[in-house]
């Protein structure tokens, strides 16, 4: 059986949401990509419909951080709150046009967080996030 | 009877006589007898024998008692007579007594012989007494009347039987009457006395006062007959008759007025004197040549410990400690031919505790002044300051203290006329002249002398100071300069005292000591020079400074202290008053902890504020030190205090530049990282989209796709940079044209720009600019900042009130405030503080909008050199407060 491999994009930036799919469609595998414009949309998303996280499923998540009604820090913040199967299940990328070192290192020292990659979401950028 | 009893018998019968003998002897009568038989022997023996009683038998061989009898008389017509006969007729016998004879006894009744003898000596002596007496009173009779009025003594009798009254002349003198001027009687009398003693004299002569006593005295006054009031003693004298009942009143008057006169005169000055001896401090002791003590003043009580049981009587030189007996002695003695002299003595007198007391003082010499008959000595107790003396001597400082004792000499001045100033003798001591410069009587001292002596600047002053002295009687004390005899100016001090007469008052003479003090002077004034200094520096400095005991009792403080407690106590600071008393309540604790702090040796350093009437604001910084001996013992503490407004200012100054600087510099890494966030998120959409539109293998539609995110994304960009051009624009625009710009009149412009939404709003204004409606400012920006305001308020309102917007300003010192208020939706202003005026923020998504406005705004405000605070709280409207320097 294979690996199931879903994608979700948090963004309000529709623009930004546009070449992720694109770039996620067309060089990784993913079973499933989903798009959340309102980051409370993809709060419940993980509430509700990953109540418990399916065997051998891999949940990449794309977040951007500087959103109007909710930051991405806040969205972490209501993340932590899950359960541990889900926060185990999700891999959790910052992505954000931001170069600001503050953060960067905001997101390194954000224990959910993987990785931080500065957009755009480019080939190069998805071909390293797939190297074990 | 102790006397042998001298008989002469005349007798020629022996048996006769051998028979008086035995009858005499039988009595027991101590007798001597001389019988006689002739005329011859009898005759010879009254001669030789001088009897005390003759005893004759009548019929003798050519003799006789007639015979014999007129003899004796002859010879001593005293000598009583006894006829001693047989059988002679009464008839002879009394014409015998007739002629003198004083008794006869028959021989046949001859036991009555011994007491016939007995009874005629002693009316014979009886007899010869009251001769003698008359015949004194008879001489003495003219001098008694003398004697009576030199005496003022009168004289009278009453007979109690006849009532008659006989009055002698100075009786009637001691009246005022002449004698005889007209009849006195005892009513007469009790007329004269006094109404105060009518009932003394009235019991005098009471018929039981008169039948009780032999003698009656008393003392009465009486006013005489010119008004003169007299004090009489009076004495009566009650002749009774043989059954005790008074017949007869002698009486005697003395006229005692002026004796009593006198001694009221005495007890009056005496007490006047005493109260003025006991009235001192000092010891005044009263005592003969020989050094009997007459009087002394109760202080002697407190200082030597005696009563005057205990001293008067007793001879005071035994009191006299042995080292100063010889020379006190020598001085008295010198000064008994001294009339009205004294001298100045110091001497040791034993307390009755056995220790002694140095006493010092003026011993005069009044022995011949009748008022006084003695020494007087006028002590005083100088023990403590000769003791000090001793110490210093024996201190280990004995040199220095030597000299110091060694430069201090002394004086006497007499005064030969205190009124006139009319000096007399003057004697220096040793050192007296040494001070001066001169071997010890090297020269004769007077007056004068010493006035050459004094420095010429120093002449009339101390001419002056003198004189003073002596007519106000003052303790004296001067210093002045003084010219040596090498020529050397030195200063010296100089302390008399005037001694008075205690009788007179005047001055006598004046004592004094004079000190060399130019070194003490000049040490002296090298000090208060520093002192000086020293209190100049600490009242002319900034610093406040209070000094206060371990008991917080103000003890010193300088004037910036007395005018700080002055502000924001409102009391001037007082010596010895509590510091705490200045304070209450809060300030008043605090002040207590301090103390408290301080006194257990700690420093306490803070800072206070006071905002004095015209509201200005004082800093002060509080320094609170123990003030310590060279022990560590804390003896009190300093307040001290530093105005530090100035400083305060700046530092607050700084304080807000630096907070405006942070604020600032947030607000430019806000902009910065918003920015960067602004600009950088289109242009990773434009390289996102390159990067696709370049390297994939797009259909036609995905190509379209992309290249309209391209577009839209450099669009934005476009839009971004203008926003910040914009936002640049505005901040440095403080170069623009300032105008008046009229606050009613602004908002009149804004409401007519949008007048439709308005209306439609249904949007209602309060304006109130009635403080101040006029404001030198940008007008675009006022217009854009009020714009913003006002458009938000309507897109944020309640959907069910219709808005209200309050307008209104205030004028504080320095700013306009401008109040602008809404009653619509509000934000949790606390979460949203550091964001609410952030670019690009929004809080409300139900509108349009980028997040331009509040941050626009800010930016105005600010600009304008202003500041914008928001109070707010979800549902409860938005209150902005603007803030503008003026």
């Amino acid at each position: 059986m294979t690996q199931t491999v879903t994608y979700i994009v948090v963004d309000d930036d529709h623009f930004n949401n546009t070449i992720c799919s694109m770039i996620i469609k067309k060089y990784m595998q993913a079973t499933e990509v989903k798009i959340f414009t309102e980051p409370e949309s993809g709060l419940l998303y993980f509430k509700e419909k990953l109540t418990s996280a399916r065997e051998n499923e891999q949940i990449f998540l794309f977040l951007d951080i500087n959103m109007p009604q909710m930051s991405g820090w806040e969205f972490l913040e209501e993340f932590e709150k899950l359960s541990t199967e889900i926060k185990n299940a999700v891999k959790i990328y910052i992505l954000s046009s931001s170069v600001n070192d503050q953060d960067l290192l905001k997101s390194k020292n954000n224990a959910l967080v993987t990785d931080y990659i500065i957009k755009p979401l480019t080939r190069e950028k998805v071909f390293k996030l797939l190297q074990p | 009877m102790n006397q042998t009893l001298r008989i002469l018998h005349l007798e020629d019968n022996s048996s006769d006589a051998e028979l008086v003998k035995r009858f005499l002897k039988k009595e027991e009568i101590d007798f001597e007898i001389r019988v006689t038989e002739n005329k011859c022997d009898f005759t010879k023996a009254l001669g030789e024998f001088c009897p005390d009683v003759i005893l004759a038998d009548h019929r003798l061989p050519a003799f006789d008692s007639e015979q014999a009898l007129e003899i004796s008389f002859q010879h001593n017509y005293k000598t009583p007579f006894i006829l001693l006969t047989g059988n002679v007729s009464e008839e002879f016998a009394a014409g015998m007594i007739k002629k003198g004879a004083h008794d006869y006894v028959l021989k046949s009744n001859m036991q009555r012989l011994p007491n016939a003898i007995l009874r005629a000596v002693e009316f014979s002596r009886f007899e010869e007494e009251r001769q003698k007496f008359l015949q004194d009173v008879i001489a003495s009779e003219g001098l008694l009347r003398e004697a009576e009025r030199l005496a003022h003594l009168g004289s009278w009798q009453i007979d109690l039987t006849t009532q008659e009254t006989k009055w002698s002349d100075e009786a009637y003198r001691i009246l005022g009457l002449d004698p005889g001027e007209t009849e006195l009687t005892y009513e007469r009398f009790l007329e004269f006395v006094h109404p105060a003693d009518h009932a003394t004299a009235k019991e005098m002569f009471a018929p039981d006062m008169l039948s009780q006593n032999d003698e009656i005295k008393s003392n009465i006054r009486i006013i005489d007959k010119f008004n003169n009031l007299k004090y009489i003693r009076s004495a009566l004298k009650v002749v009774k008759d043989h059954t005790g009942i008074p017949v007869k009143i002698i009486g005697f008057n003395l006229d005692v007025t002026e004796t009593v006169k006198a001694e009221q005169e005495v007890k009056k000055r005496e007490s006047f004197y005493k109260k003025l001896i006991e009235r001192s401090s000092d010891m005044k002791i009263l005592f003969s040549s020989d050094g009997m003590i007459l009087y002394g003043s109760p202080s002697i009580k407190k200082i030597l410990g005696y009563h005057p049981g205990e001293y008067l009587g007793i001879n005071g030189l035994k009191m006299i400690h042995k080292n100063d007996f010889r020379k006190l002695v020598t001085r008295m003695k010198n000064l008994i031919p001294n009339d009205g002299g004294a001298f100045y003595n110091q001497q040791r007198i034993r307390h009755k505790n056995g220790s002694y007391r140095w006493c010092a003082g003026t011993i005069s010499n009044h022995l011949n002044d009748p008022d006084i008959n003695a020494f007087v000595a006028n002590f005083r107790d100088v023990t403590a300051r000769k003791e000090s003396e001793d110490k210093l001597i024996q201190s280990q400082s004995h040199l220095l203290a030597s000299q110091r004792i060694g430069n201090v000499g002394s004086w006497e001045l007499t005064l030969k006329r205190s009124d006139t100033f009319d000096y007399g003798k003057t004697f220096w001591s040793e050192q007296t002249y040494r001070i001066f410069g001169y071997e010890p009587d090297e020269v004769e001292v007077s007056s004068e002398f010493f006035i050459e002596r004094v420095h010429p600047d120093d002449r009339e002053r101390i001419r002056i100071s003198t004189r003073e002295a002596i007519r106000s009687s003052r303790f004296y004390s001067s210093e002045h300069r003084i010219l040596r005899k090498d020529g050397q100016t030195r200063i010296v001090q100089n302390n008399a005292e005037v001694i008075r007469d205690p009788i007179t008052l005047k001055a006598i003479k004046m004592i004094g000591v004079v000190q060399d003090i130019t070194e003490i002077k000049s040490a002296q004034m090298a000090l208060a020079k520093s002192e000086a200094n020293l209190s100049s520096i600490v009242h002319n400095t900034e610093l406040a400074y209070v000094l206060l005991d371990n008991d917080l009792t103000i003890r010193f403080y300088n004037e910036p202290a007395n005018a700080g407690f002055l502000r924001e106590a409102g009391k001037q600071l007082m010596l010895g008053s509590n510091v705490l008393d200045y304070f209450t309540g809060d300030r008043r604790n605090r002040l207590i902890d301090t103390c408290k702090k301080v006194l257990a040796g700690g420093k306490v350093n803070y800072e206070t504020s006071f905002t004095s009437e015209n509201g200005v604001i004082l800093w002060y910084d509080n320094l609170n030190t123990p003030v310590k001996d060279s022990d560590g013992q804390i003896l009190g503490m300093i307040l001290s205090r530093t105005d530090i407004t100035e400083r305060k200012l700046l530092e607050l100054e700084r304080e807000n530049i630096t907070e405006d600087l942070i604020q600032r510099n947030k607000d430019l890494e806000q902009f910065a990282y918003i920015t960067s966030h602004n600009l950088r998120g289109p242009v990773a959409n434009i390289l996102g989209s390159v990067n696709i539109l370049q390297e994939e293998d797009l259909g036609k539609t995905e190509k379209k796709v992309f290249l309209s995110v391209l577009k839209q994304s450099v669009d934005k960009l476009d839009t971004v940079i203008i926003d910040l051009n914009h936002i640049l624009e505005i901040r440095n625009a403080v170069n623009e044209k300032k105008e008046n710009v009229i606050l009613s009149g602004l908002i009149v412009d804004i409401q007519s720009g949008i007048q439709q939404t308005i209306e439609n709003e249904q949007v209602k204004f309060v304006l109130n600019f009635s403080e101040c409606n006029r404001v030198l400012s940008i007008k675009s920006y006022l217009h854009s900042i009020f714009y913003n305001l006002i458009t938000n308020s309507i897109k944020f309102r309640k959907p069910d009130i219709a808005p209200q917007i309050e307008i209104s300003s205030q004028v504080h010192p320095g700013i306009l405030r401008i109040i602008y208020r809404d009653n619509g939706l509000g934000l949790n202003s606390e979460k949203l503080k550091s964001q609410v005026f952030g670019l690009y923020k929004r809080f409300h998504f139900h509108t349009e909008g980028k997040g331009m406005g509040l941050f626009m705004v800010k930016t105005q405000v600010e600009t304008l050199g202003g500041r914008i605070k928001l109070n707010s709280e979800e549902n409860m409207g938005c209150e902005f407060i603007l803030d503008f320097k003026i």
